[in-house]
């Protein structure tokens, strides 16, 4: 004890807790999930999606943008998620921070959903949060258990097999439709031939109900969901990241964790061009001992 | 596969500790792992001086904050469901009265403890020093490896904050783990500021002390 003062932790313990931290957040799709639950025992409205069901929704974009399987369900689900968030949370916060989160999450909903039928469905909500709604909300949000899709907010995921067929009768509810763009609406499915260029949409998991974040805060953002993710999800965020923020003040390290995430899926001729590439934009970098020992250089 | 090589399996788990604490020095330098670690926006509800904030709002923002506390006070993993969601029932009937004389975090961890304490009776057969849960996403496979080494840090921190005696891993993990400052934690376990230095104090030799342990057992198996 007798290196260590009484009011600090040694440096060992320090790093050692700053190392940890991040790994005692609850399981991904945990918050939707209790949201259910929660909806049985207080009535809480399960549409509501708010940033971590928007966040979920914008990876799920993400993961069918790279992955090709479900690109319409889960698009779909975004769309009729979102129509079903804006509905009910606007009806549940109504003011200031309401509006700011029901913004923020439409705006993202709105762009996962435009991603894949090239169509603002939901940017008229956005604009007209109107007291209006509420009665739309009870009725297009409807809260019904859902047995599948575990991280999905219930109402979509009881639309995916609805949507899956005829999305455009999910996506655009009459009772939704509140004034000026509502003819938008109908317009809604083109489904995307080439999911592979979708721009994938990360924008939104900024998470925070506060005001707008700032590029660095929407960087870091991106980043740590990229390194939560699993390794083909991860690569479709961090070529957002890479869309979105080419010059960000993290792109050495989505630089570097490209080649991780390359490697990772087995992808050694790509991780090893990307190292070439990294090296050359950041020659002394930190992350370049720990890409050292990664398979894009070889043994 | 090289990614395996990196990860060997097989390694001896005797031998993770140096690693992953030498790690941790290292990445501590790193940009990256200020990510992992920043929580923008996180816990932060704004709410007018004399209005209870909104529930969806307090639910969407501190989520993942009773999620942790909860898991550091001890509750088992396969139980924090039930307890997160009482929680917020709880949360739910008295938002209302909610005065906003705390702020909504320590107001939370308040409602947080009683339920963890009031679930602990009921379950009273259980051992009473349970271990801190080891979080779910250990068990994740295919990770960048930024992800196994935060794992395993996770996993020995909660290993030793379930070696804690109960009131110091508690004050340990909220100013440690969840960055609380000192002074809202003493309001919220209702000690006098200085009451809680001292536990902290004492709780921060206990952590170092075990970590010297669990170095101390590492060195023996793995000369």
């Amino acid at each position: 004890m007798s290196d260590l003062s009484p009011d600090d932790l040694s440096s060992d313990a320090s790093a050692l807790l700053d190392a940890a931290r991040g790994g005692f957040d609850p399981p991904e799709g945990a918050k939707s999930r209790m949201r259910r639950g929660l909806a049985t025992a207080v009535g809480l409205a399960t549409g509501a999606v708010t940033s971590g069901a928007a966040a979920t929704t914008a990876t799920a974009t993400t993961a069918a943008a790279s992955a090709t399987v479900t690109t319409v369900t889960t698009v779909t689900t975004a769309a009729t998620v979102t129509t079903a968030a804006t509905a009910t949370t606007t009806a549940a916060i109504g003011t200031g921070i309401g509006a700011t989160l029901t913004a923020k999450v439409v705006v993202g909903l709105a762009v996962a959903a435009s991603v894949a039928f090239g169509t603002v469905v939901v940017s008229s909500n956005f604009n007209a949060p109107t007291p209006s709604v509420p009665s739309a909300a009870t009725q297009s949000s409807a809260p019904t258990p859902a047995t599948s899709l575990a991280m999905l907010p219930t109402p979509a995921s009881e639309a995916v097999s609805a949507a899956t067929v005829s999305p455009k009768a999910r996506v655009a509810p009459p009772v939704l439709a509140p004034e000026p763009t509502a003819a938008l609406l109908p317009r809604a499915p083109a489904p995307r031939e080439t999911p592979s260029e979708a721009p994938v949409t990360v924008a939104a998991p900024s998470v925070a109900p506060s005001a707008a974040l700032s590029s660095l805060a929407r960087e870091a953002e991106m980043l740590r969901s990229a390194l939560g993710a699993p390794p083909a999800q991860a690569l479709a965020i961090l070529d957002d990241h890479a869309r979105q923020f080419p010059r960000g003040a993290l792109a050495e390290e989505r630089d570097a964790h490209r080649v991780v995430t390359l490697c990772h899926l087995g992808r050694q001729g790509e991780a090893s061009a990307s190292y070439t590439r990294f090296l050359a934009a950041f020659p002394s970098s930190i992350h370049r001992a720990r890409l050292e020992r990664t398979c894009a250089v070889a043994p | 596969m090289k990614v395996r090589a990196l990860f060997p399996t097989d390694a001896p788990r005797c031998c993770h500790l140096s690693r992953v604490v030498n790690c941790a020095n290292e990445t501590e330098r790193t940009p990256a792992s200020g990510i992992a670690e920043r929580r923008d926006g996180e816990g932060s509800v704004a709410h007018g001086e004399a209005e209870a904030p909104q529930f969806e709002a307090v639910y969407d923002a501190y989520f993942a904050f009773v999620w942790r506390v909860t898991r550091h006070l001890g509750v088992e993993p396969s139980e924090i469901d039930d307890v997160v969601q009482e929680i917020f029932v709880v949360v739910h009937r008295k938002l209302g009265a909610f005065e906003g004389r705390s702020s909504v975090r320590t107001w939370l961890y308040a409602i947080t403890r009683k339920v963890v304490a009031d679930h602990r009776r009921a379950a009273s057969t259980r051992a009473r020093r349970t271990a801190v849960a080891v979080p779910e996403t250990m068990v994740a496979a295919g990770r960048p490896d930024e992800h196994l080494m935060q794992a395993e840090a996770t996993a020995l921190v909660a290993r030793i904050l379930g070696s804690l005696e109960i009131e110091r891993r508690e004050i340990f993990a909220l100013v440690e783990l969840e960055q609380l400052a000192v002074p809202e934690v003493a309001e919220v376990l209702g000690v006098n500021v200085n009451t809680a230095y001292t536990r902290l104090r004492a709780a921060r030799q206990d952590f170092e002390a075990a970590l010297r342990r669990e170095k101390t057992k590492e060195a023996r198996r793995c000369p």
